[in-house]
Parts: C-alpha cells; sequence; structure tokens
C-alpha cells in the first residue's frame, strides 16, 4: 500500500476515513506495526484499517455488535460481541468463522501470543480459553460476576467483574484463582489494563478515579498502591465527574494514557504520579485508546456512550483520531 | 494481622476519622480542619473555643464543628488531638479498624482510598472483611468513611502527593467533607452486600437504607419502572441492579444510576434488543407473538439471499452438521437469521424452541448465517482490498447489499464458503 498523505490530516493528527457507523468498542494496534488498527464496533463490524494511507482495508459483518477484539497476529484477529459468539477473522483471506459460544454476551478478548491462547470474558460470569492452533475451547472458568475488562500480563490474567471484583489466574494454571482482590476504587470497575512490565495492573472506575495496583502480595509491594481522580470537570460549583473507560500503556517508557466520557485523554507517568499531558478535548467521550507497539502513535475512538439518563439532542459522529505522539508527551521527565 | 500494636497507637480524629501517624499532626489537622473560624480564618484549639471565639467576635453561632462527620459535629465536647473522645468512640473506632485493613493507617494520603488490600485467600475477603465493615458503617456511617474523603487531591496523582504530611489538607473542597459523605456512604456499602443496596441518587442523606433488606425493596421500587430491564442475560431477571448514588450536594458522576456497565445498559436500547427481549423467561406470549412478526420481516430479506447462497452450502453438505454444533448454544441456529440482533436473548428461544428441531438442519438455514457473516469475502476474494472502499461503504444495510455482493460470483461465493470451512472444520468441537 502506498503511503498517501491524508488531505485532512493536521501536523500530528487526523480522522480515519470509513469510521464505523456506530458505537467504537475497542481500538487495538497490530502487534509490530503502527500501520495496521483494528476496529470493533456496535455496528456490528469488525474494520482493519491502514493507517498510514487513512483506508479501511478489511470489514467483516458480524451477527450482533461487537464489544471487543484483538490480534492474535498481524493475519489473525478475533472478535466477540453482545451475540456471544467468538470470531476468528484472517485479514488475508478475508474470511471469519465462529469458533465457540458464551451463553451471554463476550464483553472482553485478549490474546496471548507467548502461549497460544485466546482469553474471552463474558457476561455468562465466565472466562474460556481458546487454543489458537486447533481453535477449540480449552476450558471455562466461573468468575465472581460478569467480567467487564480483561487484561494478560505474560501468563497472568486480571479479569475485572461487575461488583468491583478483580480476580487474577494464571494461565498456566487455571485450576485455582491466584488471587482475589476486591478493586480498591468504590465504583463499577471501568476498563483494567496491565503494565507491561507485568508488576501490576491499571483500574478504572466510573467515578472518575484510577487506581494503580501491584500484584505481588507481599506488603511492600502493596503499599506503593495508590489511587487518584480525574477526567472531573467543574461546572458552576457542580463538579461533574466521568467514567475513565479506556487506558493504553506506552510500552517502552511505562506511561499510559486515559481517555474518559469528559472526551479528554490525559498520559500519566504513573511511577512518579505526573500527568505528562492533556489532548485537546475531544467531540464525545472517549470510547477507546490504543497506543501502537512502538508507542509513536495513539489511537483515539471518540464515541458517545449513552452515558446520560437522557442522550443529548445531537451525538457526534463516531471517530477514530490518530495521533502521533512525542516523547514530550508519553516520556516520564 | 500482625500489626494490631502499631495500629492501637495510631492517634485520629474523632471528627472525621482520619487516622495520622503522629499526633502533633492530628492537632495540626484538627485546626486547620476543624477549629478554623470560618470567617476571619482563625485556627482555635478546641471545638468549644471555636463556638465561642464566633460567639463574641463575630456574634455568630455555630451549631457544629465544621468539616465533620455527621455524628461528630457536636461542638460542645472539648477534643484536643486524641484527649477528650468519649470512651465509647474509642472502643468502637478500635472495633472498626479490625475491619478494616492496614491501608487505613498507612500516612500516605494516596493509599487511604484503598479501605481494604484483599489478596489471595480466596473467601476470606468476604468472611472477614465483609461483616465488618458493614457493621462498621450501619453503626455510623462516618467511621467506614473516613478514609475516603482525603483520598487524592484534585489534581490527580500530584495532588496526593503534594502534602503527604498533612493528607488531603489543601485539596480537600471547603464543605467537601459534608458533600461526600452521603454519596460514598452508599457506594461503599457492596462491600458486604453488593448487589442488593440501593440509595436515593437525589437524595442521600437520611435516605441511605442501612441494611439491604430495606434497600432492597428502594431497588425494587425504582427499577421496577424500567420495562426493558433484563435484555441480555438471564441472571439479569432475578436480581435488581444496585445503584449508584451519582448526586450529591456538590458532585454529580455522568453514568446512570443502575450499577450495571454503559454496555449492558447500552445493550438493553431498542436499536439493539427489541423489547421482546424483556419478556425473557415470562409467559406473556402476546408480545412474543409480536415480536415474532417483526423478527420475520427481516427474515424475508434475508431468505433471499441466502437462496443464493445455499447451493454452495449443499455443495458442502457436512457443513451443515458441522455449523450445528458450534452455533447450537440452542439459540442461535435459526434466530440468528431472523434477526442476528435477537441472538442469545431468553425471549426468542423459546419461540423458536417450539419448532422442530429439525429447522435448525436444513442447508438454507445454515446458508443464512454463514452468509451474513462472510459479505466480504465473497467481493473481496480479489486481491485490490483498496478497491474495497467503495462497496463496503454500501455495506450499511446488510440485507440489501448483500444480495447485491453475495449474487454476481457464485464461484467466489462458493470458494469463500470452503475456506471457512477448512477453518472451521477443527473447530467445531469446544467443550
Amino acid at each position: 500500500m502506498a503511503t498517501v498523505e491524508a488531505g485532512s490530516r493536521s501536523s500530528s493528527e487526523f480522522q480515519l476515513k470509513n469510521g464505523p457507523a456506530d458505537g467504537i468498542s475497542r481500538v487495538r494496534f497490530a502487534p509490530n506495526s503502527p500501520q495496521f488498527l483494528l476496529c470493533s464496533s456496535w455496528d456490528s463490524t469488525l474494520r482493519l484499517y491502514d493507517v498510514q494511507a487513512n483506508t479501511m482495508r478489511v470489514k467483516f459483518l458480524s451477527g450482533g455488535p461487537l464489544l471487543d477484539c484483538a490480534f492474535q497476529d498481524p493475519i489473525h484477529v478475533w472478535s466477540g460481541g453482545l451475540e456471544g459468539q467468538l470470531r476468528s477473522a484472517d485479514i488475508n483471506s478475508s474470511t471469519e468463522s465462529i469458533v465457540g459460544t458464551h451463553e451471554n454476551a463476550i464483553r472482553c478478548v485478549e490474546v496471548s501470543q507467548e502461549l497460544n491462547v485466546v482469553v474471552t470474558g463474558s457476561w455468562d460470569s465466565t472466562v474460556k480459553l481458546w487454543d489458537t492452533r486447533t481453535n477449540s475451547c480449552t476450558g471455562t472458568y466461573t468468575q465472581p460476576e460478569k467480567v467487564y475488562s480483561m487484561s494478560l500480563a505474560g501468563e497472568k490474567l486480571v479479569v475485572g467483574t461487575a461488583s468491583r471484583k478483580v480476580w487474577v489466574w494464571d494461565l498456566r494454571n487455571m485450576g485455582y484463582v491466584q488471587q482475589k482482590r476486591e478493586s480498591s476504587l468504590k465504583f463499577q470497575t471501568r476498563f483494567l489494563e496491565c503494565f507491561p512490565n507485568k508488576q501490576g495492573f491499571v483500574l478504572s472506575s466510573i467515578e472518575g478515579r484510577v487506581a494503580v495496583e501491584y500484584l505481588d502480595p507481599s506488603p511492600e509491594v502493596q503499599k506503593r498502591k495508590y489511587a487518584f481522580k480525574c477526567h472531573r470537570v467543574k461546572e458552576n460549583g457542580i463538579e461533574m465527574i466521568y467514567p475513565v473507560n479506556a487506558i493504553t500503556f506506552h510500552k517502552d517508557y511505562n506511561t499510559f494514557a486515559t481517555g474518559g466520557s469528559d472526551g479528554l485523554v490525559n498520559i500519566w507517568d504513573g511511577q512518579h504520579k505526573k500527568r505528562l499531558c492533556q489532548f485537546h478535548k475531544y467531540p464525545t467521550s472517549i470510547a477507546s485508546l490504543a497506543f501502537s507497539n512502538d508507542g509513536s502513535t495513539l489511537a483515539i475512538a471518540s464515541s458517545y456512550m449513552h452515558e446520560h439518563e437522557k442522550p443529548p439532542e445531537s451525538i457526534p459522529e463516531d471517530a477514530i483520531y490518530i495521533r502521533t505522539v512525542t516523547d514530550q508527551e508519553t516520556k516520564p521527565k | 494481622m500482625g500489626r494490631k500494636k502499631k495500629k492501637q497507637s495510631k492517634p485520629w480524629c474523632w471528627y472525621c476519622n482520619r487516622e495520622f501517624d503522629d499526633e502533633k499532626i492530628l492537632i495540626q489537622h484538627q485546626k486547620a480542619k476543624h477549629f478554623k473560624c470560618h470567617i476571619c480564618h482563625k485556627k482555635l484549639y478546641t471545638g468549644p473555643g471555636l463556638s465561642i471565639h464566633c460567639m463574641q467576635v463575630h456574634k455568630e453561632t455555630i451549631d457544629k464543628v465544621p468539616n465533620s462527620q455527621p455524628n461528630r459535629g457536636n461542638i460542645e465536647i472539648e477534643i484536643y488531638g486524641m484527649e477528650g473522645i468519649p470512651q465509647e468512640d474509642l472502643q468502637e473506632h478500635e472495633r472498626n479498624k479490625g475491619g478494616q485493613s492496614h491501608s487505613l493507617s498507612s500516612g500516605l494520603v494516596l493509599n487511604a482510598n484503598t479501605h481494604s488490600i484483599i489478596i489471595g485467600f480466596a473467601g476470606n475477603n468476604d468472611d472477614e472483611d465483609g461483616p465488618e465493615a458493614k457493621r462498621a458503617k450501619s453503626d455510623s456511617p462516618a467511621s467506614g468513611l473516613a478514609p475516603t474523603p482525603p483520598v487524592v487531591g484534585p489534581a490527580g496523582p500530584l495532588g496526593g502527593m503534594v502534602v503527604p504530611g498533612l493528607p488531603g489538607m489543601a485539596p480537600r473542597p471547603p464543605f467537601g467533607v459534608s458533600g461526600i459523605p452521603p454519596g460514598w456512604g452508599a457506594p461503599a456499602m457492596p462491600v458486604s452486600s453488593p448487589t442488593t443496596y440501593a440509595s436515593h441518587p437525589t437524595g442521600p442523606n437520611g435516605a441511605r437504607p442501612l441494611f439491604p433488606s430495606a434497600a432492597g425493596g428502594g431497588a425494587a421500587s425504582s427499577s421496577g419502572s424500567k420495562p426493558t430491564f433484563p435484555a441480555y442475560g438471564d441472571t439479569n431477571g432475578e436480581k435488581k441492579p444496585a445503584m449508584i448514588a451519582t448526586t450529591t450536594a456538590t458532585t454529580r458522576i455522568v453514568h446512570p444510576p443502575e450499577d450495571i456497565s454503559l454496555e449492558e445498559r447500552r445493550a438493553k436500547m431498542p436499536k439493539y434488543a427489541p423489547p421482546v427481549s424483556s419478556v425473557s423467561a415470562v409467559s406473556t406470549s402476546q408480545q412474543a407473538q409480536h415480536l415474532h412478526h417483526q423478527a420475520q420481516l427481516p427474515v424475508s430479506s434475508q431468505h433471499l439471499m441466502s437462496g443464493a447462497m445455499m447451493n454452495a452450502s449443499i455443495a458442502a453438505p457436512p457443513m451443515g452438521m458441522q455449523t450445528l454444533p458450534m452455533t447450537s448454544q440452542a439459540v442461535t441456529g435459526a434466530p440468528m437469521m431472523a434477526n442476528p440482533f435477537l441472538m442469545g436473548r431468553p425471549g426468542i428461544p423459546h419461540q423458536m424452541g417450539g419448532m422442530p428441531p429439525q429447522m435448525f438442519q436444513p442447508p438454507p438455514m445454515l446458508g443464512g448465517p454463514q452468509l451474513v457473516r462472510q459479505p466480504f469475502p465473497a467481493a473481496m476474494v480479489g486481491p485490490a482490498m483498496s478497491a474495497m472502499g467503495p462497496a463496503m461503504s454500501a455495506m450499511g444495510l446488510p440485507a440489501m447489499s448483500f444480495a447485491a455482493l453475495g449474487m454476481p460470483p457464485a464461484s467466489a461465493a462458493a470458494a469463500m464458503v470452503q475456506t471457512p470451512f477448512g477453518l472451521m472444520g477443527t473447530a467445531p468441537r469446544f467443550r
């Protein structure tokens, strides 16, 4: 694919053409390349974009809204959604197949390349493992509640569920739960993402707050955990508190970006407890964020998530912005 | 829990239940937080001192100690640091701390939010922490809440770091304490009873139920008015979602009051889940029938294209059998065709269940889903992906454009069907 500069491209940021027609549930960059971006949507499509050329390369249509997607490798991608089916797609041949089902919607899909396993978390309160080589389910593991968010740190699987439970599993030994925790935040878990260095995870709640937690249960390590407020705006003396919907890590710097329903993206240095930068306000809620593997690019999905009891009169279009980030924005000072 | 001794020695503030590493800091805290005159900002030494100061200097009466927990506002009691705290409160504090883990005592503000660090030891946390925490909260709303307000400065991580010595003093909004407790109090309860409590978002102050049973009533009444409730998931049908206190005097959480994820809520929207789904297991054949009819509509249009596909699928007979297990989950086979969005819903399967099982089997049925899922491949078999652009935009209406795409290259369609099967051959068995 020739690299074509899109006309609308501004200095560091541009909007992807051919965006999904409905809510964006997840964006993910391909492993090892900032060129390809995968996107699952409530419009029942799974789309692959060539970010550099700003074109959509492939689109798969499924039977229902998709809630998550993930790359296995640059060619093979996985997705799951409301219909509870786990789908595997081959980008080169543009073929897709249903690998298996959950009894309720699949909320999360994660892939461990090292272990050749796909992990799905569902509202049926189970996690299932799937062998990518045989496309078969290798186990079903009951979780305390509906799975809301999941992340992998090496062989560790961190599952965040309803009722603020956080269970930590070891993919090599799923016989028992390694750790049963409760979220340190007092409100519903919205998203969680493991550190690239696998030592812990960052968890966000609907109440404009983010917790940095460590997996090592020893008291010295646990002492380092903390939480902070963010994605809040004071309006007329009332503090508006927004859900923090997305977290993504910069693989090299261990810094992370958070996106909230306030339409803002912040980048944090978790180690030094500092905010590195805040981008301009996007048209609506940040539904998903993804750093490219090399940390050069940030994909920002701005997509209304129906946080309000009464939806606003006009809902901004669902859009994906691709932003080239600088060291100044992402590197600890 | 070998740290009992240390914990006992931690000084704490009677007015707001905060713990401190050092009584000197505690006294500073009290002077700045609780004994400061709101008019002239003079720092007094005790509650009565403040009251007398205000009376004499400003001719104002103070009825409660500023920034105190609701039941700790007594201006008459003379408290200085740890001195003067009523005996029973001392004891209660000690007792409550048993349930709260050590994170409370950490002087670092940042940790304050983590009222419990529960790790490992399956089940332990519930037995141990749950009841304790609950008691703490119902006995005195104050006790369990104390750690919360100071959590972090408003500016994120930075805020928390600024004042390790005087945690939360600067960052806390002036009336934060009195404003926050109700909001925090309710959500804190799920610790012990995650799904049963409820709170009234607008008037949290005395309305907060102390016991789950009481809360159950509240939850029932509020969620009873929501007709589209149990769309996805049968588990939903039985338990009402907990409610979040989204509104306090000074804050508003931009989130619906039901304590379910935005996605779950969205999935219940008519757009994704036709109203029928709310019928769920309930009889109400009427509505179900109605839905059924609705569902039929799309079917017919899709049948057209599935017809086109049928040949291809027949060409590979085993496919029908293979696909079955994959999509079997009771619901999927037939309803999927009727309306992809209906799948997995409890209501539909019952309807479909009325049909003889073979309904699931004939190739046309299976051809449908395959097709629906794979519109693209058919069109995309060619190498030139970029050419796809226009074709895709036409995909907005799956059914219609589908037929258009699917028909022309019959051979391409066949090819595409086969490919998935190659993949699927290994797939079906998943348990």
